[in-house]
């Protein structure tokens, strides 16, 4: 599909407007989305890359649908991983399944600053740290899963995640607070128990 | 990844789907902000006549009822409409959850603020005169609301504990008059031992009365309060 040089450079909010003036336009944004939301619908759920292609289609469709909804108050990029946090959240529950760990290098993004957040793990080896901090984070709750994967995998700040999320920047804040707390309390038990099976 | 782009615009094509009117994201954001608006004056309402029937009670009488200061409050509280102040409270704090923009506010923040729009509703439409308005209609049309608002009438309506209201329909002379109650019951009031008053009474008077009952139909009267106080209607 050939894309016009001059529309890869416009903003998301420019590309809205374009699409709906012309829904070929609309190859720009979905070419700008697809691999970051591709990469968190596999993160937050961690199904197999075929079915995340599913859901991605879903949410580029459920997009086009609600482009009028699109308020120019938020950032484009909010909205895009708010629609698709729903579409991942609804095929959970209509599949009946808990996120599955998954290994990929992609996964290991801001893993550094994550560890330096959790301050009192400085003591843990860092290559136990890589090799199971998915599994411990797939074990946290799902509402303290959601706020440490778009913070620490997807790099969003505390504004970003409240509309993703739909939830006030407070609340993400002590959410972001009891998911490193139950992270930490996680690590070390898990470490623990490595050392003692060691 | 197969060609997202090409497939996604290809099941739109095939599909017909178009982006939905603006109108339609506008309109559900304005239907919702007008059931806040709607709960929030209804909330106020509710206010209005908790403050009406609370207004209505004499805070001094408890122990002609043989009730404790505490036990006199616990029973004077008009629990159903407290519970539909929350109630409304409640929803309206749903209805703006649910605007586009209603998610970034504290949840108790948001309660707080519900709470005292409704608060200084219901404060403004007791200075209106709307409180007894609502409190008589529900009376007057509700089945069964009389037995589940405990107010002044069911205060004023105990002659054995010496409490006794109704209408003035005769002034006989000084030591005393002839009074209806509200369940239409006729009684020789007895003045002689009421102490100084200020209240002016006549005929047409509606009044509420301490004192004692002989068993009969004369109602020894020691004191005599208007029936409406504070600007009631």
């Amino acid at each position: 599909m050939y894309l016009n040089g001059d529309y890869l450079n416009k903003t998301d909010e420019e590309l809205v407007v374009l699409t709906l003036k012309d829904k070929e336009n609309y190859q720009y944004l979905i070419q700008r989305y697809k691999n970051k939301l591709m990469r968190y619908i596999v993160r937050l759920s961690g199904i197999k890359t075929e079915d995340a292609e599913g859901i991605l289609q879903e949410v580029f469709i459920r997009v086009y649908q609600k482009l009028n909804d699109f308020d120019t108050s938020l950032k484009f990029s909010s909205w895009i991983y708010r629609i698709t946090h729903n579409e991942i959240i609804d095929h959970l529950r209509k599949s009946k399944t808990r996120p599955q760990v998954i290994d990929s290098e992609s996964n290991l993004i801001a893993l550094d600053l994550l560890k330096a957040d959790l301050d009192i793990i400085k003591d843990i080896d860092k290559k136990y740290f890589a090799e199971n901090i998915e599994k411990i984070i797939n074990t946290l709750d799902e509402k303290y899963r959601n706020v440490i994967i778009l913070k620490y995998k997807e790099d969003k700040d505390y504004n970003e995640i409240s509309d993703i999320l739909k939830k006030p920047p407070g609340t993400i804040a002590t959410l972001l607070k009891r998911a490193k707390e139950q992270l930490k309390k996680e690590i070390l038990k898990n470490s623990s128990l490595l050392q003692n099976y060691v | 990844m197969s060609d997202i782009n090409k497939e996604t615009l290809k099941i739109i094509e095939e599909r017909k789907i178009t982006p939905e009117p603006r109108w339609h994201f506008i309109f559900k954001d304005y239907v919702l902000r007008f059931f806040f608006a709607i709960s929030t004056i209804l909330g106020g309402i509710s206010i209005t006549t908790i403050i009406f029937i609370l207004n209505g009670y004499d805070w001094d009488i408890y122990k002609y009822l043989d009730k404790s200061l505490f036990e006199y409050i616990l029973s004077s509280i008009p629990y159903l409409w407290v519970f539909t102040f929350i109630l409304f409270v409640v929803i309206a704090y749903f209805n703006f959850k649910n605007t586009k923009s209603g998610y970034k506010h504290e949840i108790l923040k948001l309660v707080l603020v519900s709470v005292l729009i409704s608060v200084a509703m219901g404060t403004i439409f007791f200075a209106g005169g709307l409180d007894s308005e609502v409190h008589e209609t529900f009376s007057e049309q509700v089945p069964f609301y009389e037995n589940l608002i405990y107010d002044k009438d069911d205060i004023w309506n105990n002659v054995e504990k010496g409490l006794l209201s109704g209408e003035v329909v005769e002034v006989r002379n000084k030591d005393g008059f002839i009074l209806k109650d509200f369940g239409g019951h006729l009684w020789q009031i007895d003045e002689k031992g009421l102490g100084t008053t200020t209240f002016f009474i006549q005929k047409g008077s509606e009044v509420k009365l301490i004192g004692n009952f002989d068993g009969g139909n004369i109602f020894f009267v020691k004191e005599i309060r208007p029936w409406h106080c504070c600007g009631e209607k």
